[in-house]
């Protein structure tokens, strides 16, 4: 086990296995990684700004209580990432997978996801405000009032995803899919929908569609 | 987060469950709990590893599931004052109006009105950090009994808490935290009609 000092930021990780390290009330800005492994690492009160990941595997991350702004990440997995009370807003995420997180009362807001899969996730009252959505895929995921308030989703498909209280208000959909979604409780007040379809998933199920635009009821 | 200047911690409390929020000055170790809708042992065990002084309870308004929880923090701390705003909580000491400093050890803390989900809420901000009760969420803002009521709420917020840095951390009674920017330019209730 490795614990990381109070300053450890601008970190520069190539081609190598970072494993099994706890961080506490740490300055882990900055971190620069390419073609690496991070494998059980345990962050808590922590600030995460500014990283940049290429080609990186995550694989048992969690944060709680950590604020980690503006991050850029291409080509990465994140495995079984719990995420908990924590600020991961306004990050860049380019060819990326995250299977199996857990995320609780913790923010990804303004955050940007560019062919991006989550797949296999259980999350409660965490927020996607504003966040942009290309040529994306959400699968078996698990979500409760989940926020997307405001967000943009193009060619991004909903795929078994149980979608409870999700919220999207204000939500833009252009070339979507939703399949095999239940949306029991859902707020689609004031959506947008372009060329958006519904297989197998009853948007009457949402508990508001008032002023949506786009879907023949 | 806790910095090097804060020890900073939320707690899910009481029986509707809101967020409450336990922040205290690192050198001091004077602290402030924010809206003591309830108590559990976590919260105990924090502030004892924690070795942190109870000094203060803050309300951002009076409603019962931000409030159920005083009696216990009030036998076991005995904090110095409790602060509310005007007709909020009863067993408040020192009543606010918006607009006044509080210091909590090495922490200050600016007072906003932010009436409309209650009359005399108040916003508590200690930068980098906002705690909006009920005033503001994330991607929303707690319900009114009108709409007159619901624009006044609309007008504070963007006159108060808006108008904070973009980066501040906005802490809210419900749901997941978030920040001014990401309200400010994404929350569809502060947005313009949508047009087409």
């Amino acid at each position: 086990m490795q614990y990381i000092d109070e300053d450890a930021s601008s970190l520069i990780l190539a081609s190598k296995t970072l494993r099994r390290v706890r961080a506490t009330r740490s300055n882990l800005s900055g971190w620069r990684l390419v073609d690496s492994s991070v494998v059980d690492l345990n962050l808590l009160d922590s600030q995460i700004s500014h990283w940049r990941a290429y080609d990186v595997r995550w694989e048992a991350v969690s944060v709680d209580h950590c604020v980690g702004e503006h991050g850029f990440y291409f080509n990465c997995s994140f495995e079984a990432l719990a995420a908990y009370n924590s600020i991961l807003n306004a990050g860049h995420f380019v060819n990326c997978r995250f299977d199996q997180t857990r995320s609780e009362l913790n923010s990804f807001g303004m955050c940007a996801f560019e062919n991006t899969q989550w797949c296999g996730s259980t999350l409660s009252e965490v927020s996607f405000i504003g966040t942009v959505w290309h040529k994306c895929t959400f699968s078996d995921e698990d979500y409760y009032f989940i926020r997307f308030p405001g967000a943009l989703f193009v060619d991004t498909t909903f795929r078994n995803c149980s979608l409870r209280k999700v919220i999207f208000r204000q939500a833009t959909f252009i070339r979507c899919r939703f399949e095999n979604c239940r949306l029991a409780e859902s707020v689609f007040q004031n959506a947008q929908f372009i060329d958006t379809d519904f297989q197998q998933s009853d948007i009457r199920e949402a508990a508001n569609i008032e002023g949506i635009q786009g879907l023949d009821l | 987060m806790s910095d090097g200047n804060t020890i900073f911690r939320r707690f899910t409390v009481g029986p509707y469950p809101i967020n409450g929020y336990l922040i205290a000055d690192a050198a001091t170790r004077t602290g402030v709990f924010i809206d003591p809708g309830g108590f559990h042992d976590q919260i105990a065990e924090y502030i004892a590893q924690k070795k942190i002084d109870l000094r203060f309870i803050f309300f951002t308004h009076g409603h019962e599931d931000h409030t159920g929880g005083l009696r216990e923090f009030l036998t076991r701390y005995k904090p110095n004052h409790c602060y509310a705003g005007r007709s909020e909580v009863v067993e408040a000491d020192c009543i606010l109006n918006g607009g006044e400093q509080l210091e909590v050890g090495k922490m200050h803390f600016t007072t906003f009105s932010t009436p409309g989900h209650s009359p005399g809420a108040i916003t508590y901000y200690c930068p980098p950090r906002v705690f909006t009760g009920d005033a503001l969420f994330c991607g929303s803002l707690g319900g009114t009994s009108d709409p007159k009521l619901a624009q006044l709420q609309i007008a504070q917020v963007r006159k108060s808490i808006f108008a904070l840095p973009e980066g501040t951390l906005v802490y809210p009674g419900h749901g997941p935290m978030t920040t001014v920017a990401a309200e400010k330019y994404a929350n569809p209730f502060f947005q313009s009609a949508r047009s087409g």
